[in-house]
């Protein structure tokens, strides 16, 4: 079975016109989901997130953190910390891409995003973790 | 002696980099919509097309979002 494309919250907005063509092949994670309802300004929006929200759990493409997975991405960055791999500072705007990232190793997903350098470092404490730019995932 | 073991290192080391920048992965192009479409997922598409052309409104009239 080939691996599926988990985007990244930033991909969506720059391939906004592309993601209808992928999202029956996607896995969707809740987080993204929130990130991009969190940040929604106007009510229509939110409506339309909402019916959308309702229309991608009807065809099972959300995907959950369970408990197990909170737990081993919070051990992932306290690896990060101990190993002094980059600044705590760094570190504190990493945690919702691992959760994204343990969601794509768990899944047997791979991540596309525009943050690169950022899903590196989780890779050194995840190596499971599969990556790749949003350029080459989108215009290859 | 070596020389084929470090032949062999290297190239695992090639190989290694080259799955790691995702050159071994799916692209976009790679994954089509079924022929026959179900009701939920043509409403599904729809809502997709919906939202994204949400996001894209919203960041024409207030600018680039950050996310974390």
């Amino acid at each position: 079975m080939a691996k599926k494309p988990i985007c990244d919250t930033s991909v969506f907005s720059d391939y906004a016109d592309y993601i209808d063509r992928i999202i029956l092949s996607v896995l969707f994670p809740t987080i993204v989901l929130f990130e991009l309802v969190a940040t929604s300004l106007d009510e229509a929006t939110l409506q339309k997130y909402e019916r959308w929200r309702i229309l991608l759990n009807k065809n099972n493409c959300l995907i959950n953190l369970t408990t197990s997975d909170w737990w081993e991405t919070s051990k992932a960055i306290r690896r990060l910390y101990l190993k002094g791999i980059e600044q705590p500072s760094k570190i504190k705007t990493l945690r919702n891409d691992a959760l994204i990232a343990r969601l794509a190793v768990i899944h047997g997903g791979f991540v596309v995003t525009h943050d690169i350098d950022d899903f590196e470092i989780i890779q050194k404490v995840m190596p499971r973790l599969e990556i790749i730019s949003a350029q080459e995932f989108f215009n290859y | 002696m070596f020389g084929l073991a470090s032949k062999v290192v290297e190239e695992t080391m090639k190989k290694a980099d080259k799955n790691k920048n995702g050159s071994n992965l799916p692209r976009a192009k790679d994954f089509k919509l079924p022929k026959r479409l179900t009701k939920d997922q043509k409403e599904l598409i729809e809502a997709t097309r919906e939202a994204m052309k949400a996001l894209k409104e919203e960041e024409a009239k207030y600018g680039k979002k950050t996310y974390l």
